[in-house]
């Protein structure tokens, strides 16, 4: 049954700040490729409006961009449910709030690991820099082996 | 068939790759043929060449200077680069300049979506347009009975004079004033409502690469245009001369 | 020797602004002023565009009610082309409205404003939010995703887009309503029933535990403005505006709304970037009035649907004549969406929805054009003249949300002296001055994000500008 591999991934950040695209490019990579069982969706923010969406999944897969020294470098976590995890203040949630949206609302408790990939500017611009677009071929084989596993 | 003129083949390389042209080819149909991209905006199939908007500029091997390619012949032994960072930078300079002289706000124009200058500017990674805007007064005018011209959304192609004045033979579009002050007008710069010349054929619409041209009453996104008319239209002008 | 406290920015609202609370020696509060701190200019900067271009532009104001004002201005329009839309697109924009003030109504009313009911006004603040209901109230944080989902849903698959559709135009809608669509729509209806209900069941209840706050939240006597029906039936789209007094007495049992210049004139205050506008006949500030939810449920005879004529009945049995405390507007709000899902179904089960004439065209025929319609927040004008060409030569706007200005800030003053005191802050305290502003749902434009990223500070400044207490979230 493919229903069983719900897969579900969230590309998120501010396609207008440089790096800070990366989630849009790669969710948009995998949609391109309609991999059956596998859905991926590109937002500004991660909102609430998500949990209902991701708490039909197995798995969930968040693509971020974050800062630092090593431009280019992928790191994984897995997202552990905690559940006083929610901000309460902005309008948008940390990947442990919407886990914790997921079970309050919905009962459900996909498995959710947050790949992210170190920036090198997020300065006003378009488009990723070099080192950032030379890992996403890295960060889609480290998808479909996250996708692959939740089979 | 095959028409007789027979021109000589000239050898070339253009970023590296040899290509061979006819004498009479433009870098810039030769770049097309060999699935090269160069930028253009004022360039249209069926219409006389003017090198009005530089996006086509390249560089010449032994040549200082930039050259529009749309203008500039294949010669023996030319080297040609149609992709640089300077090349790349002095692109997307244009098109800034382009966006800061006007009023170029697509998410609230007809030709949201569907504009060659919007096209272009994502193609070329013009995500800024780091001069401030000219805030000129450009006026619309609205007198035409179905069409509008909005001169906040000129580039100044040119394509409405040429299309009108080469393919229509009414000449009722002509560019007046220079540089900043430039503007395209109707006959003497009176309302185009009331040309005597314009005869509402509709061809600037359709060759406007912009929304500055269009038909009235279109909300956002919706105006869009076809130009695959021309090249027919400009051989059959062509028999007839 | 006066103290004043900053509420910078106000949260859980839609917009920039702030709240300041003067405090006497005694720590007595003397004055309070809700300050809108934004501006946008959209009426000077459309002059020269074609009429034909506001929908689109005019829907830009604002990323929540896009939908209100591209309607308010495709009215406007309609009447510059001095056209007739035609009966299936004047329905279809109804029904995009209806779905429109669902979506806003849901945000305000669960996302917003149910935690303070649910939580309590003096819970934890890190707590008191939607996401600290969903520890404690799931099925109600729920609900609010699910009410929302349905709204904009409905845009979307109307609109084909959820942000800034361009559907809307002059004369009309773009394109007729797919069959499809139709269905998809009136399969989720009858669960949306089922969902409003079990929220009207609870939050009655809950307006028990808040006597205090209904007594004290905006309560106060002003007129109401609203849009009624020929038959004085509730109205979201189009109709006739009345306004009646506090005692529910007719001041204006029914004007043309492209009249509006007759009946309500605009004052400035130098402090805030919002106008008071102010019923004319009696000048400002004593023609106080307010629109909403709350005013269009005091105008009315009836809504003239089953459901929400049910519901209606009880809500007008809260006060003696009209219902004057502004905590009744979230109530007021739930009864809208179940008159807005009735009035969905209704419309979609006639099959002539479906019809193909959607979109008049013509030039421009008329010098002015006034569009008026009911946004989520209360009566929205959109007035444009244009010269013999079409152009834009004059605007103004009447957003909703300045309808209530003055009652906004009449409110801010009413919970201040009755909850603050200037010697020591409280949580509870500085949550209900915003609370109150809550009940409006002010929307003073869509870009909060930036402003939230801010920690929130409170202070309590001494007449030498000393800080004498200070409160900081975030």
């Amino acid at each position: 049954m493919s229903e069983t591999r719900q897969v579900r991934v969230i590309g998120f950040g501010n396609t207008l700040r440089g790096d800070d695209g990366l989630g849009w490019v790669a969710a948009e990579a995998l949609q391109q490729q309609t991999l059956p069982g596998v859905e991926a969706l590109t937002c500004h923010q991660l909102t609430l409006d998500l949990v209902e969406w991701i708490s039909a999944a197995r798995l969930v897969i968040l693509i971020d961009a974050e800062a630092g020294d090593s431009p280019g470098q992928i790191s994984q976590r897995e997202v552990s449910f905690d559940p006083n995890a929610a901000d309460t203040l902005h309008h948008h949630q940390s990947p442990e709030g919407l886990l914790a949206g997921a079970r309050a609302l919905y009962g459900a408790a996909p498995r959710m690991v947050l790949l992210t990939v170190c920036g090198k500017s997020f300065e006003f611009a378009e488009g990723l820099s070099p080192e950032v677009s030379a890992a996403l071929p890295d960060l889609l084989a480290r998808i479909e082996a996250l996708i692959r596993s939740a089979a | 068939m095959a028409t007789a003129v027979r021109s000589r083949i000239r050898t070339l390389k253009i970023d590296g790759r040899d290509v061979s042209a006819r004498e009479d080819e433009t870098i810039l149909e030769l770049a097309e043929e060999n699935g090269i991209f160069i930028p253009t905006l004022c360039r249209i199939e069926g219409l006389s060449l003017v090198g009005a908007c530089r996006l086509c500029l390249v560089e010449v091997a032994g040549m200082n200077k930039l050259v529009p390619a749309c203008l500039t012949y294949a010669t023996e032994g030319m080297e040609v680069f149609t992709d640089s960072e300077r090349l790349r930078n002095y692109r997307r300079m244009i098109l800034e300049l382009l966006f800061s002289e006007g009023n170029h706000i697509c998410a609230i124009c007809v030709s949201n979506g569907k504009c060659e200058l919007q096209a272009l500017a994502q193609r070329l990674g013009m995500d800024h347009v780091r001069f401030a805007n000219l805030q000129q007064e450009r006026l619309v005018d609205m007198t035409h009975e179905r069409f509008v011209v909005d001169r906040n959304r000129c580039i100044l192609c040119a394509r409405c004079v040429r299309v009108c004045d080469e393919i229509e033979w009414a000449h009722t579009w002509d560019i007046k004033g220079r540089g900043v002050d430039a503007r395209v007008i109707t006959d003497l710069d009176t309302p185009w409502g009331e040309s005597d010349t314009c005869t509402s054929c509709g061809k600037c619409v359709r060759v406007c690469p912009v929304g500055a041209i269009v038909e009235k009453g279109r909300a956002v996104g919706e105006m869009a245009k076809r130009h695959d008319f021309l090249p027919h239209l400009a051989k059959m002008r062509e028999a007839k001369k | 020797m006066t103290k004043q406290i900053v509420i910078d920015p106000v949260t859980r609202i839609e917009g920039h602004s702030k709240i300041t609370i003067q405090i006497d020696e005694n720590g007595g509060v003397t004055d309070a002023r809700f300050h809108v701190t934004q501006y946008r200019g959209f009426e000077k900067f459309i002059e020269g565009r074609p009429f034909y271009e506001m929908p689109g532009i005019m829907g830009r104001i604002c990323g929540i009610c896009t939908i209100s004002h591209m309607l308010a201005s495709a009215k406007a329009t309609d009447r510059i082309m001095a056209v007739r839309v035609p009966e299936t697109g004047h329905r279809l924009r109804q029904i995009i409205n209806l779905a429109s003030i669902i979506q806003s109504h849901a945000l305000s009313f669960f996302h917003l404003s149910s935690p303070d009911f649910l939580l309590g006004m003096e819970s934890d603040p890190a707590k008191r939010s939607i996401f600290g209901l969903m520890q404690m109230y799931p099925e109600v944080a729920r609900d609010g995703i699910r009410l929302r989902r349905f709204g904009q849903e409905i845009i979307e698959w109307m609109a084909g887009k959820r942000l800034h559709p361009t559907w809307i135009v002059p004369g009309g809608v773009a394109s007729p309503l797919e069959p499809e669509v139709r269905d998809r729509i009136l399969a989720t209806i009858p669960e949306i029933y089922v969902l409003l209900q079990r929220n009207l069941d609870w939050f009655k209840r809950k307006m028990e535990d808040y006597a205090q706050e209904i007594r004290t939240f905006g309560n106060f006597p002003t007129m109401f403005m609203g849009t009624i029906t020929p038959k004085g039936e509730l109205d979201l789209y189009d109709g006739h505006l009345r306004i009646v007094d506090d005692r529910g007495h007719m001041v204006e049992p029914s004007f043309k709304a492209q009249r509006y210049a007759d009946y309500i004139g605009e004052a400035v205050e130098p402090w805030t970037f919002m106008k008071f506008p102010y019923y004319k006949p009696m000048g400002y500030p004593d023609g106080i009035y307010r629109v909403g939810p709350l005013a269009r449920l005091n105008v009315i005879d009836s809504c003239g649907t089953p459901r929400a004529d049910q519901e209606w009945a009880e809500f007008r049995q809260l006060d003696r004549r009209v219902v004057l405390s502004s905590f009744y507007y979230h109530y007021a709000r739930l009864i809208e969406c179940l008159y807005a899902v009735e009035k969905i179904e209704m419309m979609l089960d006639d099959p002539d929805i479906l019809g193909k004439m959607v979109r008049a065209n013509a030039g421009p025929n008329s010098e002015e054009g006034v569009g008026v319609t009911e946004a989520p927040r209360g009566t929205l004008i959109h007035h444009y003249r244009v010269d013999e060409q079409g152009r834009i030569v004059w605007a103004n706007m009447i957003v909703s949300t300045t309808h209530n200005n003055m009652a906004m800030n009449r409110a801010v003053q009413q919970v201040a002296h009755r909850y603050v005191d200037g010697n020591k802050l409280t949580e509870g305290m500085l949550n209900r001055v915003e609370a109150v502003i809550r009940t409006f749902d002010p929307c003073l434009s869509c870009s909060t994000h930036a402003q939230n990223e801010l920690p929130i500070q409170y202070e309590l400044v001494g007449p030498h500008g000393e800080k004498l207490d200070e409160v900081t979230r975030g």
